[in-house]
């Protein structure tokens, strides 16, 4: 908004905990430190305990133990509408018997001193912002599910808060309605350049939208860090598994020599590669990671995997096809013109510097690091044939 | 041509198609819509009609076909009775004692009991109890707690209350309101467990102290079910009978006298049945009025 009071804020999580009541861990040692004016996504599967994170902040969780901090100040102790934060709902949680404009100004007139012909000036500011304006007058009931959640952003930013928290606002909108939402979500967030926590099971809004991905399971941080290193070089297997649609491959391996032995193939892989496994002391018990679309599919060369093709998926621009590797299921993402029939033999390929590489015991991607290199080493010599 | 006449046919056929098919739904709505409307129709069109026709009649309860047809001479009468006007006036003063305590206790207690207290079943059920017995049993109870050796008598004092002139009417109102709240608090506790929490939440974020949660978010949101209970309560709070008729049988000197226990004393031992069917009549004018009415204040628009 234009005469912005609140600067955005910065959030830190100092060993975070939260138990519930029937000893029920939601989250567990969260150390966390977001800066002012990002937009953060936290992702994870149901009762992984993001949304009880974003309660904790908001104030309608207690904190169990640790801190979390709003700039420089703990929020321990203080009120939920004296902390600079606004939240959307996941249903919206709009006042049904009051008007948008109403909706949209209570907590205007409960928390600040303004007049009311302030609060109107800026309740129909917001409302134009969101294109509601002819919506004002309009009970929620009236109106469809993409203007109820326009409204229920509305009378967060009407607010103006230091922090945005977001608990999963799309989930309630057909596709379509989805995608547009999420776009004009981020337009806003840059406008308005407020921090932003924006909570959801869906791991493509974690990935278009976000400066940062927080990824939890069962309570505990799995990785934070930005949405194309969380892909591209996920922390662990669970990461791993639970970022990418279709998810990655997965095969149990072993090192014999330079090769990574697997239920029906062996694989040869670079010293770079077999120098960190051992670095690892994780000979045994690996497993092999691959993004379908990082495999060729009817690969040429020495270095190339046998398969049987079991399901082909045809998905408009691309197809997938499910090939069985001696039992073990195998995803590959090819054009959408490539029509294997079931049952067909092939060979399939990827390029070392794609595939990870997990150790069993910890799930730890034993690669991830050296991935990061590898890749930026990639790009820097297919910069430099391009070049000559 | 041929083909033209075809075409007709097939359309004129799919219409046929059409109207056998709405008249199949009609018959199927008329066939489950039956066992009510024949209940309906005995029990209750029936009687009001019956009761009506009565009204305007000197009615021969031995002989029907006998029956003098007199006009609105019964509700002439009924004005200047002033048996009628002192039972209208007991019942009116008996829905002021008994109305709003039932309403706003119900809804105290159902706000309570949602909280989060321990021992929320036991206190539902112990709430809830009273209101499974019959009428007969609550006023033999508590003709007995207030009987002159009973309970409240003994710690308030006042002697035998249901031989009071002035405090037989609270002691009937006591035992109605003991009985009767166990209903409504049931209803509005389920209406209060129809809000969702994420109001609250929202409210919460927005700075809304109890009472303002209260009177913004939880009075808004359970307004039908309050107009239901406001309007069951003066419906029956006017149709009072069973506990004065066992209580006090309408005394001490008539102070106990509701209008239906008038009625019934009219019809079934004054024999006069058609001027016990306009006492009948005018008291439905009454809850018509008073339902209306409720209505119209309780449910306007809060904006």
């Amino acid at each position: 908004m234009s005469e912005s009071t609140n600067d955005p804020a910065s959030v830190t999580f100092d060993s975070v905990r939260k138990v519930y009541l029937d000893d029920f861990v939601a989250v567990n040692g969260f150390d966390a430190e977001i800066e002012d004016g990002e937009f953060i996504t936290v992702v994870g599967p149901s009762g992984s305990g993001k949304s009880t994170l974003l309660r904790m902040i908001a104030g309608l969780e207690e904190i169990s133990d640790g801190d979390i901090r709003i700039g420089d100040d703990s929020i321990k102790g203080v009120e939920p509408q004296d902390r600079g934060i606004a939240m959307v709902f996941q249903n919206y949680a709009l006042y049904p018997h009051m008007t948008v404009r109403k909706n949209m100004s209570y907590g205007l007139k409960l928390t600040t001193d303004l007049p009311d012909d302030e609060i109107e000036r800026r309740v129909s500011e917001t409302a134009e912002m969101m294109g509601i304006e002819d919506q004002l007058d309009d009970k929620p009931a009236n109106l469809s599910g993409g203007q109820q959640q326009r409204v229920a952003t509305g009378r967060a930013i009407v607010r103006d808060p230091k922090i945005f928290l977001m608990d999963e606002p799309l989930s309630n909108l057909d596709a379509k309605l989805k995608v547009h939402m999420r776009t004009e979500l981020q337009r806003l967030q840059e406008e308005l350049g407020t921090t932003t926590i924006y909570v959801t099971h869906d791991q493509h809004e974690a990935l278009t939208m976000s400066d940062r991905i927080i990824v939890l399971d069962g309570g505990e941080l799995q990785q934070f860090a930005p949405p194309d290193t969380v892909y591209n070089e996920p922390a662990n297997r669970f990461v791993a598994d639970f970022i990418g649609s279709p998810a990655m491959n997965f095969f149990d391996v072993e090192l014999g020599g330079t090769t990574l032995v697997g239920d029906g193939f062996e694989y040869d892989v670079p010293p770079a590669i077999i120098d960190t496994i051992l670095g690892n002391e994780a000979k045994s018990g690996l497993e092999l990671g691959i993004r379908p679309e990082d495999i060729t599919y009817d690969a040429a060369g020495d270095n190339t995997i046998s398969a049987v093709v079991d399901v082909l998926e045809v998905a408009g621009s691309d197809n997938f096809v499910y090939l069985d590797i001696e039992g073990t299921e195998c995803r590959v993402r090819v054009p959408g013109d490539v029509k294997p029939t079931v049952g067909d033999r092939t060979e399939i390929g990827f390029d070392p510097d794609d595939m990870h590489l997990f150790d069993v015991r910890t799930g730890e991607n034993l690669l991830a690091e050296s991935k990061g290199k590898r890749a930026a080493r990639k790009a820097d010599t297919e910069g430099a044939e391009e070049a000559a | 041509m041929a083909q033209a006449n075809q075409q007709t046919e097939t359309s004129d056929s799919g219409g046929i198609d059409l109207s056998k098919s709405s008249t199949r739904e009609l018959l199927a709505g008329v066939t489950f819509s039956l066992p009510y409307l024949v209940i309906a129709g005995l029990f209750l069109f029936g009687p009001l009609l019956l009761a009506l026709y009565m009204s305007l009649h000197d009615w021969n309860a031995l002989e029907p076909g006998q029956s003098e047809f007199i006009g609105f001479e019964n509700y002439q009468i009924l004005l200047s009775d002033p048996e009628f006007w002192n039972a209208l006036w007991n019942t009116v003063y008996f829905v002021v004692l008994t109305v709003p305590p039932i309403v706003i206790g119900s809804l105290l207690l159902a706000l309570g009991v949602n909280r989060d207290v321990k021992g929320q079943w036991f206190l539902r059920t112990v709430f809830f109890s009273p209101y499974v017995l019959t009428v007969a049993v609550v006023g033999l109870l508590w003709a007995d707690i207030f009987n002159a050796s009973g309970l409240i008598p003994y710690y308030v004092g006042g002697g035998n209350w249901l031989n009071s002139h002035s405090l037989a009417m609270p002691a009937l109102a006591i035992a109605t309101i003991w009985w009767q709240l166990a209903f409504n608090f049931i209803i509005l506790l389920a209406a209060r467990q129809n809000v969702s929490d994420r109001l609250y939440e929202a409210a919460k974020l927005d700075g809304a102290s109890t009472w303002r949660m209260m009177r913004d978010i939880t009075i808004p949101q359970m307004q039908n079910p309050l107009i239901f209970v406001v309007i069951v309560t003066f419906v029956g709070s006017f149709q009072v009978f069973g506990q004065p008729f066992i209580m006090t049988d309408g005394g001490p000197s008539f102070s106990t006298t509701t209008i239906v226990l008038y009625l019934y004393d009219t019809a079934f031992t004054g024999r006069d049945f058609g001027y016990a069917a306009a006492v009948g009549y005018v008291l439905f004018m009454i809850l018509i009025a008073v339902s209306a009415t409720s209505y119209y204040f309780l449910s306007g628009d809060r904006e």
